[in-house]
């Protein structure tokens, strides 16, 4: 199975985005090369890996992060004083059901959103966002390759869109993959056009105890090998899920 | 100068469609031969042709229709009536602005947008064709000149308070509007989104133009491109791509 050990972004300014990131989530950081690492010092949350690489422009991410924090309100400011950036705040509604995410951009442009669910106590990362084409395909790989039960969105969300009069296209749009001792992030596919950038903004890295066998494990699930690069310490192996989205397992 | 003759859907039942969209703008719809066409008794709305054609399947469809109507809530509850489908209600706020929608589905799943600006008149109508584009502004150029439109100003006031609500340069220049010199309707509004790359488009535009070789030559020069010629035998037209693109014809 595979373990999420980071995730990656690409950076211009590695130092500069950490600073960001580290500040915004209450991570810790420590340089690593001239690479930068952000950790959770309460050891809940996914590390982020920041390394200095080429990245393309994209309208649409393919991966983004969400995050949940206390106050969405004051999470903004908060974003702003750092040095990010507001997108919009977007609103949904879809006969009782409704939500609001802000959207923002870190220093260096990268897209996430920002919800408050009630009980938050503090910023975390709750979502690891795929904008995709078949969510429940594609969440049906990423559960298998994690590991994780491979579940069907609650039917009473569904009814709700029924009775609001959303068709089957829509109904089929979206889908949540999630672990079973609850940690975070949860995986969540969303059907979104997305860019398809050459080198991705935002990538996964992933740890396993027998990597070439979990490699084959995840061929045989839909997935395929760009290439395997030998380190000094380390061999990972880069490979793409069933709609391409790049990701590294060492 | 182009003029915008139709909004072509490609559709599987030219009729069931038609009779939706007449239905919807209070339009009335006729057969055409194999297609159907739809107008508007009040004579300025812009006339819709459904063809029995092909068309791709899209995530996020390049070119759309934004309708508006006097009531949205109420329009919504009729829109399914009519074998229509909700997708979600959107509010957008950056500060103090905020903007309201519903998006829906047509009877062959084609999304389009219903709003209820301030001071909507009481009759329902086409108020934007929105264009998902990778540069809104440079497109939105293209086509104002490829209309005559004037090229819009950009309300400086406007953007200046985007900015002070944190909005960075890049999603400032996210979205443009051309419009007709008379304030008619439908607008071209021109928003920065990753859009599906269909071999065949749900929806394009028809135009005429008094001269259409002419007319090819200039918009070429404007950064479009030429596909095809067809003769028919009423009509000849020409079929070109935009500078991102999206297909239309010019007849």
């Amino acid at each position: 199975m595979l373990r999420l050990q980071h995730v990656t972004f690409s950076c211009d300014d590695p130092g500069r985005v950490s600073e960001f990131w580290a500040a915004l989530l209450g991570y810790e950081r420590a340089a690593a090369g001239s690479s930068w690492l952000a950790t959770d010092p309460l050891g809940e949350d996914v590390s982020l890996l920041f390394n200095q690489m080429a990245k393309s422009e994209t309208i649409e991410v393919p991966i983004h992060l969400d995050i949940n924090v206390p106050d969405r309100e004051a999470a903004l400011d908060r974003v702003l004083q750092l040095g990010g950036s507001l997108v919009v705040t977007k609103s949904f509604e879809i006969g009782e059901l409704g939500d609001s995410t802000t959207i923002m951009r870190d220093p260096e442009g990268n897209g996430f959103c920002l919800e408050d669910p009630p009980n938050t106590e503090r910023a975390h990362i709750w979502n690891v966002t795929f904008a995709c084409a078949e969510p429940r395909e594609l969440g049906r790989f990423w559960a298998l390759a994690l590991g994780w039960p491979d579940e069907d969105i609650d039917e009473s969300i569904f009814q709700t869109f029924r009775a609001a009069g959303v068709g089957e296209p829509d109904i089929s749009g979206f889908h949540l993959v999630k672990a079973p001792n609850g940690s975070r992030p949860r995986f969540y596919f969303h059907r979104r056009e997305k860019s398809r950038p050459e080198s991705y903004p935002m990538h996964l890295d992933f740890a396993t105890d027998d990597r070439e066998a979990e490699v084959e494990r995840l061929v045989q699930a839909g997935a395929s090998v760009v290439e395997t690069k030998q380190g000094t310490n380390l061999t990972f192996t880069i490979m793409r899920d069933p709609e391409g989205n790049p990701f590294c397992v060492g | 100068m182009l003029r915008l003759l139709n909004i072509t859907f490609s559709c599987n039942d030219p009729e069931r469609l038609a009779e939706f969209w007449a239905t919807l703008l209070d339009y009335g719809a006729a057969p055409a031969g194999d297609s159907w066409i739809a107008t508007d008794p009040r004579g300025d709305g812009t006339r819709l042709l459904f063809n029995r054609m092909e068309k791709s399947e899209t995530i996020e469809v390049p070119i759309h229709v934004d309708v508006n109507v006097p009531d949205r809530e109420a329009e919504l509850n009729r829109i399914l009536q009519l074998g229509g489908q909700l997708v979600e209600t959107r509010s957008d706020s950056i500060g103090d602005f905020s903007e309201t929608w519903t998006v829906m589905r047509d009877p062959e799943g084609n999304g389009f947008c219903i709003q209820s600006p301030p001071k909507t008149p009481p009759h329902r109508y086409i108020g934007n064709v929105t264009f998902s584009c990778a540069e809104p502004r440079q497109l939105g150029a293209f086509w104002a000149e490829a209309l005559g439109w004037p090229e819009e100003e950009t309300d400086e006031g406007f953007m200046q308070q985007l900015r002070d609500e944190g909005v960075a340069e890049r999603d400032l220049s996210g979205f443009y509007v051309t419009r007709p010199p008379n304030a008619g309707r439908p607008r071209f509004l021109f928003q920065r989104r990753e859009k599906s790359r269909p071999t065949s488009y749900p929806i394009h535009l028809d135009f005429s133009a008094d001269d259409r070789k002419a007319e090819v030559e200039r918009l070429e020069r404007a950064g479009a491109s030429v596909v095809e010629t067809k003769e028919g035998a009423n009509l000849t037209f020409t079929i070109l791509r935009d500078p991102e693109g999206n297909p239309f014809c010019v007849g």
